[in-house]
């Protein structure tokens, strides 16, 4: 039981690096980005296209990060850009549209095998008879720094203050000379940094497919809406209720029903709570 | 070419019916559905696991398509609780789920499906067995047109357009919302379901990768493509399936540049970048919904989508 909360909450982790992107991008532009799920792909293999150009791993992890920025500001330079003032839906369905344009071209480029590098995080420590892979620590110490960081940019910087102005109010923000395009061009940025580091981790833990970041997008969202959309704290710990509560529950179910689980908790919280446990009350 | 046509135009009409269920929907009602597919896979399963037991083929396909209405009911009983955002996530999760059920399940024969299904006049010649099977599927293609019309007609129809176009308005002369939504999700979901019994007699097997929940958005491209008026709707998801269905036996005919595989990902990469370029190029899609306003030259094309950006943003 201890195991697999231990295990839950570094899975978790993972989860929550991937619904602080969802969240960071509701907070701005008030659309859950379902693209979010190709750039963790994409983050995974451009370590790997990294480790195998470089075969150092700091290398790779540089390289890695530096590109996933960069495809997260190309993401909304070319495709985002053009729909920031569409309807809500417009935009998911332009999200869609990207996240299978991004997971095939990598299906395309690397095939559909899977695919791994190993930065020699394999082994694991035993603490009071839990084991614990170094991997996942370092994993869950990323993310908390991931989160760290994030809440500095948001509330120290002028990035993070333009966010937080036009995610209050768009007209108000842009009154006072915000510029909405640079704002959401570094905003991007940072979500495809986010979506890197979580793509890395993944690629530290387990195998690489096309699919991978699609696979996790249900429980991402999950993760956010446990949290509250745009709520970055809740983001994470949505991320690690939703990693412990999948893994508990898959020791009572077949693993194979963990997307299951995410569903119904996903629903249940919905219906029960929509605003998640720490969202703010929403202005109607 | 002559034993692919007919296979792959049975396949066509077939998505067509599903593309014109879905727009019931998305297009009349404004649900926002990304699980329609898995109705379909209600359809299939309830189907085979009938007529493997014996059911016979007049009881198990109209079953298929009860279970398939009374499966949405849940759905309905969100859509009329969460915005459209929130029921669209919940409706991908619950095709997803679906999905993993079925594919553990001992009764569904696991990964490896339901084999066996019996193909009503599957000891014809394969001639005969296509032509026939393309001619029913025009005309269950024909009986979803029907059973969509029976629906929008009248004042039913009207409601619908109400909500679709102003939600709290509708609500306030007396439409009851949630109703109506529930109602239309199982009418939806049914016309899916019986679309996949007929599928899976034809197809003679059942199994989850026929309705993976990416492939409801093969009906979203259909339907963005198309337009929102029925006729868009189905030629749009029509063509689409059909389109792709071809490039299937592209290597058959002699182009091995790709493979299977890499074919398959380019046929994904093709569907976002039509998402994508249709909502850039022409959001409203090919055939759009005339209505007696758009008919009479007023502009429909700003006035709703400032209202929407309202809504977003609030």
């Amino acid at each position: 039981m201890i195991q697999a909360v231990v295990n839950g909450t570094a899975d978790g982790m993972l989860i929550g690096l991937m619904a602080l992107g969802i969240s960071l991008v509701y907070a701005v532009q008030k659309f859950p980005n379902v693209s979010q799920g190709a750039l963790v792909t994409a983050g995974a293999y451009l370590t790997y296209l990294g480790q195998e150009l470089t075969h150092r791993w700091y290398l790779a992890v540089a390289l890695g990060l530096v590109l996933s920025v960069a495809l997260g500001m190309a993401a909304y330079q070319v495709v985002i850009r053009p729909f920031v003032t569409a309807p809500l839906m417009t935009l998911m369905i332009v999200t869609i549209g990207l996240e299978f344009v991004l997971d095939y071209t990598i299906a395309l480029g690397w095939g559909n095998s899977l695919r791994t590098y190993d930065f020699g995080l394999t082994g694991q420590t035993t603490v009071g008879g839990v084991y614990l892979t170094h991997a996942a620590v370092v994993t869950s110490a990323v993310a908390l720094l991931a989160m760290a960081g994030t809440a500095v940019v948001l509330t120290r910087s002028r990035l993070g203050r333009d966010m937080r102005a036009l995610s209050d109010d768009p007209a108000l923000a842009q009154v006072a000379r915000v510029s909405r395009q640079r704002t959401l061009l570094f905003t991007w940025g940072l979500v495809g940094l986010l979506a890197g580091l979580a793509g890395l981790f993944f690629g530290v833990k387990a195998q690489l497919t096309p699919t991978l970041g699609w696979h996790l997008l249900l429980p991402s969202f999950a993760a956010a809406i446990l949290g509250g959309l745009g709520s970055f704290t809740g983001a994470i710990l949505g991320g690690v209720l939703m990693g412990v509560g999948m893994e508990v529950f898959s020791l009572l179910l077949p693993t194979v029903y963990k997307p299951a689980v995410a569903f119904v908790v996903l629903t249940a919280l919905l219906l029960a709570r929509p605003r998640g446990l720490f969202g703010k009350a929403v202005r109607v | 070419m002559n034993a692919y046509l007919p296979g792959i135009a049975t396949v066509a009409l077939m998505y067509g019916a599903l593309g014109l269920s879905l727009n019931l929907q998305v297009g009349r009602t404004g649900i926002i559905n990304f699980g329609h597919i898995a109705f379909f896979g209600v359809g299939v399963y309830t189907t085979a696991l009938l007529s493997l037991h014996g059911i016979p083929l007049w009881l198990s396909v109209p079953a298929a398509a009860v279970v398939g209405g009374l499966c949405a009911l849940p759905l309905g009983w969100a859509a009329a609780r969460l915005t459209s955002h929130y029921l669209a996530i919940v409706t991908i999760g619950f095709a997803e789920a679906l999905r993993v059920i079925l594919l553990n399940l001992e009764v569904t024969g696991g990964p490896s499906g339901l084999v066996g299904v019996p193909r009503p006049l599957g000891d014809a010649p394969l001639e005969t067995y296509s032509m026939v099977w393309l001619f029913v599927a025009a005309g269950l293609l024909a009986l979803t047109y029907g059973l969509v019309r029976l629906f929008t007609r009248g004042l039913l129809g009207l409601s619908l357009t109400g909500i679709h176009d102003d939600e709290p308005a509708a609500a306030m002369l007396g439409r009851s919302v949630a109703a109506y939504k529930t109602l239309v999700l199982a009418w939806g979901s049914m016309l899916a379901a019986l679309t996949g019994a007929f599928y899976v007699h034809w197809i003679g097997y059942a199994s989850t990768e026929q309705f993976d929940p990416r492939v409801t958005f093969y009906l979203w491209a259909g339907i963005v493509v198309g337009g929102a008026s029925n006729a868009g709707a189905w030629l749009g998801s029509a063509a689409i399936a059909g389109l792709f269905e071809a490039t299937r036996f592209l290597g058959d005919f002699g182009f091995t540049a790709l493979s299977e595989t890499q074919l398959a990902s380019v046929r994904w990469i093709v569907i976002g970048l039509v998402l994508i370029l249709t909502m850039r190029l022409r959001p409203q899609g090919l055939l759009p919904v005339r209505t007696r306003l758009s008919r009479a030259g007023a502009s429909r094309s700003t006035a709703p989508t400032a209202r929407e950006r309202e809504s977003a943003d609030a």
